[in-house]
């Protein structure tokens, strides 16, 4: 999964972005609102962290100009005020939730799975495909209750895969969720990947569950 | 209901009820002592009085008759000299209304007795002047001593005498009629003084009320009443006044304490994140020295703010002892931009001094100094890399010392001017990462320009000069 961080204190973003890709996210930073503006419009994310005073565009005023653009991406926004009056005003422009500064890193996390899950049936910490169970809290991968031993590269792509299941996903757009924009999408290395997925979770077992849409892309299902 | 039985006898509706009703039934009974007093004089003088004319009318018939009783010689009209004594005095006892004792002697022997008398005598021994007046208590006629005149003069003495019995009685009912008012009196004013007492406190009911319900949550509501010029309005004049200046205080502990814990936040995060995130998983020992290296910067940032907010909190309440100096300003500015000159190195800026105006300033040298290297510190952190930063002396318009810092950058935004003065405010273009710094430095620099009675403002063209200016009284 792919955060944007915008976050004018460096350090800050910094310990975020490292916290983040412990737990296998990968992230880019923004370090102002113009820039943020920039980033969030061009590339695509799955969850946007946003502090709420920001060089040359505010937060508030960020989040109204990403939802006039019809971008849909969750928002949490990191506020040092924890008045309500901040609360409803970032609300009510389009976060989707908010965490006061200085604020424990184990929520905040939580709170990134809780807005993942929003868009999907699964409520729980465990995304299911047929026999293949992926625990979100402790990045563990499981088929037919057989553990699954995946780097975190490979865990990242079976997650993107696993929560859009069913529905075909371009080389291009899973490049986009697993890594930050500094990767180079035109390279095949994402083919490289998938082979190894598909030999750890579809080898040794009786039904396929990655499939490849040839010239389209991937993807996972369970054909019952 | 005891405890409420207390309170109202401690209120002071109770006590001035009490004590106006004493002072009241005080003052009854000293005027019913004094009119009983004076009524007692008065009765027994004219008493007296009337004694005494009596006594002379009697004396007058008896002698304008000539009579002799004692050689008496019956005549046509009187056989016996009690008929000529019953005749002499007739005209008075007829008129004697009041019925006063009245005994004649001529020569040691009465010649006549009033009735009334009955078988006793009055008799008065010591004799010093014709007319004198005295109490006969030997009597059996009255219990009280019976006023008495003896009028003695050519071998008569006439009495006249009256029981003062009377006169007490009179007196005694006058008590009684004071002694059975007393109470009632008493009462009344109880009533009355507890229903005025009543209405004129309701409106100390009505300050305690809201005084109760005043916390500092609703300073900004105020006690009715403060329209009446009388005490009770003074009274609430002077509290809203007060509650005022406690909402003020309050206000500013409430943003000095909000600002404070902003500005203590940012780098709480980073201590809190970073330590969080390095102790998740283990880690190379590069990586922990980088945190420990970042947790250090971070302490030394909050001593810095902690440090600043101290400052300003003590400047504020001026709790800085303050050593006001008179200095050359052309060599004070050329002597700070000298030890100054070092923090331009890294961005190849050269601050220079530029002040001739051979005049006088008065001024704490080390408070101006600090004001000055936070202004030039910014100056520096905003300003264009291999430019330069000019400190200026010069005299203003109105005969004041004007020091300006003067840079080359991007400049304040004309919106934000206004407010940078403001405590924690930062231009958010400036909350970037390459300065970073601690939104306090422009409020120490105003409390202490303000301390020195002096004003600072700050004039701005974006990607020209940045000004700010210290306009200061000039020394004698």
């Amino acid at each position: 999964m792919r955060i944007l961080i915008i976050e004018d204190e460096k350090k800050v973003a910094s310990f975020i972005k490292k916290g983040l890709e412990e737990e296998y996210f990968v992230a880019d930073i923004a370090g102002d609102g113009k820039e943020g503006l920039k980033l969030s419009t061009s590339e695509e994310y799955d969850v946007i962290i946003m502090d709420i005073m920001l060089p040359y565009m505010d937060g508030i005023t960020l989040i109204k100009e990403i939802r006039k653009r019809d971008i849909a991406t969750p928002v949490l926004m990191l506020t040092v005020n924890d008045s309500v009056k901040d609360k409803v005003e970032g609300l009510d422009a389009g976060a989707d939730d908010y965490l006061t500064k200085p604020f424990a890193f184990e929520e905040l996390i939580a709170r990134l799975r809780a807005l993942l899950r929003r868009n999907e049936n699964s409520k729980t910490s465990k995304l299911t495909v047929g026999d293949l169970v992926l625990d979100l809290e402790s990045h563990r991968v499981f088929r037919n209750n057989q553990e699954i031993i995946l780097t975190p590269k490979e865990y990242s792509i079976l997650e993107y895969l696993m929560r859009n299941s069913k529905k075909v996903i371009s080389r291009t757009k899973l490049i986009e969720h697993v890594y930050d924009y500094h990767f180079d999408t035109e390279t095949n290395i994402i083919d490289v990947y998938i082979n190894k997925v598909r030999s750890k979770v579809d080898t040794n077992f009786e039904k396929p569950l990655i499939h490849t849409i040839r010239g389209i892309g991937y993807v996972l299902k369970d054909d019952d | 209901m005891f405890q409420k039985f207390k309170l109202f006898l401690s209120s002071t509706r109770f006590k001035t009820t009490i004590w106006y009703s004493t002072l009241f039934l005080v003052l009854e009974l000293l005027l019913g002592i004094f009119i009983y007093l004076s009524l007692y004089d008065n009765l027994m003088d004219n008493l007296d009085i009337a004694l005494k004319t009596q006594a002379k009318g009697i004396l007058r018939i008896v002698m304008e008759k000539h009579m002799d009783i004692d050689n008496f010689v019956p005549d046509s009209i009187y056989a016996n000299p009690e008929d000529l004594v019953w005749d002499v005095i007739y005209n008075e006892v007829a008129f004697n209304l009041r019925n006063n004792y009245i005994q004649i002697n001529s020569k040691k022997k009465i010649v006549y007795k009033s009735a009334n008398l009955k078988e006793d005598t009055l008799s008065f021994k010591d004799k010093k002047e014709p007319m004198e007046l005295f109490y006969f208590t030997d009597t059996t006629l009255s219990q009280k001593p019976i006023r008495c005149v003896q009028l003695a003069e050519n071998n008569y003495k006439i009495f006249v005498a009256f029981p003062i019995q009377h006169v007490a009685q009179t007196l005694n009912s006058l008590a009684h009629i004071f002694i059975i008012l007393a109470p009632i009196f008493f009462l009344i004013s109880i009533l009355g003084g507890a229903l005025i007492s009543a209405k004129s406190l309701s409106r100390i009911d009505a300050i305690i009320k809201k005084t109760e319900e005043i916390t500092a949550l609703n300073l900004d509501e105020k006690i009715i009443g403060e329209k009446y010029s009388d005490e009770y309005g003074r009274l609430v004049k002077k509290m809203n006044e007060m509650i005022s200046r406690i909402k003020t205080s309050i206000d500013y502990m409430n943003q000095f304490s909000i600002s404070a814990a902003h500005e203590l936040k940012t780098p709480l995060t980073i201590l809190r994140g970073e330590t969080e995130i390095a102790l998740k998983s283990p880690k190379l020992p590069e990586e922990y020295v980088e945190v420990l290296k970042s947790n250090y910067e971070e302490t030394i940032r909050l001593t810095k703010i902690i440090d600043n907010l101290f400052f300003i909190s003590k400047i504020d309440h001026s709790l800085i002892d303050i050593k006001k100096e008179k200095i050359n300003l052309d060599d004070y500015l050329q002597n700070t931009v000298n030890n100054l000159k070092i923090i331009g190195v890294e961005k190849n800026i050269s601050l220079v001094a530029d002040s001739k105006t051979n005049s006088n300033v008065e001024i704490d040298k080390e408070l101006m100094t600090q004001a000055l290297s936070n202004l030039i510190d910014n100056a520096i952190k905003y300003g264009e890399e291999n430019n330069v930063v000019i400190v200026k002396g010069d005299i203003s318009d109105n005969n004041r010392i004007k020091i300006s810092v003067l840079n080359k950058g991007e400049g304040i935004p004309q919106e934000s001017i206004s407010k940078i003065f403001d405590r924690f405010y930062r231009v958010e273009s400036s909350r970037n990462r390459k300065t970073g710094g601690v939104g306090l430095g422009l409020s120490v620099v105003k409390a202490i320009v303000t301390w020195h009675n002096a004003e600072i403002f700050a004039k701005s063209i974006p990607n020209e000069m940045t000004e700010f200016y210290i306009l200061l009284p000039k020394a004698a």
